[in-house]
């Protein structure tokens, strides 16, 4: 990989990482630490990656790291919103999935993060996060049904 | 084969897109035949989590890191063809050069080799090649009278006897009565050319009969400092000039050497010269 063209990589890629950082963290400090040790790994590295991987490497060093800064604060504690009328489809929906990604472990949360905002497929989210294919499905099932759960409970109470 | 055991493993793969055509027409069919599990399908595909675009890093510029300078050196259109010139100048005479190196040295090549040819009998045909690029050794005479005899012996050998012999030696070809010398020997006869032809560096020499041979050339000859030798006869200078030019029209203008007439003593020596005899007794 070229100087420029790791510069193209930051200049396409430093947003989506830094809210996937954001949202494995939980801590926008933490993600803008993730966000630049990775540019970092990738810039000391850059002669061993090509330009088509660099999203890729990217998102597996800003995963691992994401996961040890997750471990060390041992949890992730997000503030409290008022809950109002779910509607599907509405803002409040949205306010829900993110409390209810807050239920999932840092790896489960890692797997959706990957399928639902970068669109990976099960082999690709495979290679970022060093588990087999069939190791992400059954893992991103389990993290679906919890969310379900979560959010037909809440539905319930409302 | 879809059922109420597996149902909810195909409707998060089809709300990841991960299953295929013939599965996702399963997963239909059988939404169709049990249309109360249409909401859940739905729910599964609402458990989507979409960025948000407004959340940016910041800190973008720290990361870029710069690029290598480029240094751009604007030529002239005409210093660009000035150096496009002169390249293709370069080229040209590298080219002639080269070609012109290579025509000499076939050209030496050829001259390298010199071809004596000696149709001796008409049943055979002989070519005695002398390479003369060889290092310089003992001068080489080739004996007549031995290729007379192996002619003789055999017809279609190539006969030829190369023999070292000193400088000035004298090849007497005694069948048809005619010596045969060569320009220095003649000279040397001569009193003048007693002390003047010290010649005795190695040289080729070649001595045939004079019906035998009717072709030869011999290209490189050695030549001697002859002018510095004339400065050592005792005489005074105009005589040495008149003698030494004497002597260059003899060696360059004789054609034949006979047996002297019966007029002339056996220590004189005619030359006839436009119409005229210079004869020198001794």
């Amino acid at each position: 990989m070229e100087v420029n063209e790791y510069n193209l990589c930051v200049r396409e890629w430093a947003d989506a990482l830094f809210r996937f950082a954001c949202k494995c963290t939980g801590q926008a400090g933490d993600a803008q630490d993730v966000v630049q040790n990775s540019f970092e790994v990738l810039w000391q590295k850059r002669k061993d990656v090509s330009f088509e991987k660099g999203k890729a490497f990217l998102f597996q060093v800003a995963y691992n790291q994401s996961v040890d800064s997750f471990r060390k604060r041992s949890k992730v504690t997000y503030k409290d919103i008022p809950e109002t009328s779910f509607t599907p489809g509405s803002p409040d929906l949205k306010k829900m999935l993110d409390r209810a990604l807050s239920q999932l472990d840092e790896q489960a949360r890692a797997l959706v993060l990957l399928k639902d905002y970068e669109g990976y497929h099960y082999d690709e989210i495979g290679e970022i996060t060093g588990l087999t294919e069939a190791q992400v499905k059954v893992y991103l099932h389990r993290a679906r049904k919890v969310l379900k759960e979560y959010l037909v409970s809440v539905e319930n109470i409302i | 084969m879809i059922t109420f055991e597996n149902y909810e493993e195909y409707m998060m793969m089809h709300a990841d897109g991960e299953l295929t055509p013939h599965d996702e027409q399963d997963l239909m069919k059988f939404i169709k035949l049990h249309p109360e599990l249409e909401s859940e399908l739905n729910l599964y595909g609402q458990l989507r989590f979409t960025p948000d675009k407004s959340v940016v890093f910041i800190d973008k510029d720290k990361l870029i890191k710069p690029d290598a300078v480029k240094k751009i050196i604007a030529f002239p259109v005409w210093l660009k063809y000035s150096i496009a010139a002169g390249i293709a100048l370069l080229i040209f005479s590298a080219a002639f050069k080269f070609v012109n190196n290579r025509k000499e040295g076939n050209e030496l090549a050829v001259k390298d080799t010199i071809k004596v040819n000696i149709p001796a009998k008409p049943d055979s045909a002989a070519a005695i090649t002398i390479v003369q690029n060889q290092p310089k050794q003992l001068p080489v005479i080739v004996d007549n009278n031995t290729i007379r005899k192996h002619h003789v012996n055999s017809t279609n050998k190539i006969a030829t006897v190369l023999k070292p012999v000193r400088p000035n030696t004298i090849l007497q070809a005694t069948d048809n009565g005619v010596k045969t010398k060569n320009r220095e020997t003649e000279i040397s006869s001569l009193p003048v050319a007693v002390t003047s032809t010290i010649n005795t560096e190695p040289d080729v020499r070649l001595a045939h009969g004079p019906k035998d041979i009717t072709e030869f050339k011999i290209q490189a000859e050695a030549q001697a400092p002859k002018s510095k030798l004339w400065n050592m006869l005792p005489m005074d200078d105009i005589k040495k000039k008149q003698l030494e030019h004497l002597a260059g029209v003899v060696a360059e203008a004789y054609t034949e050497i006979s047996t002297p007439d019966d007029d002339e003593t056996d220590k004189a020596v005619s030359v006839k010269l436009h119409k005229r005899k210079l004869t020198i007794s001794f």
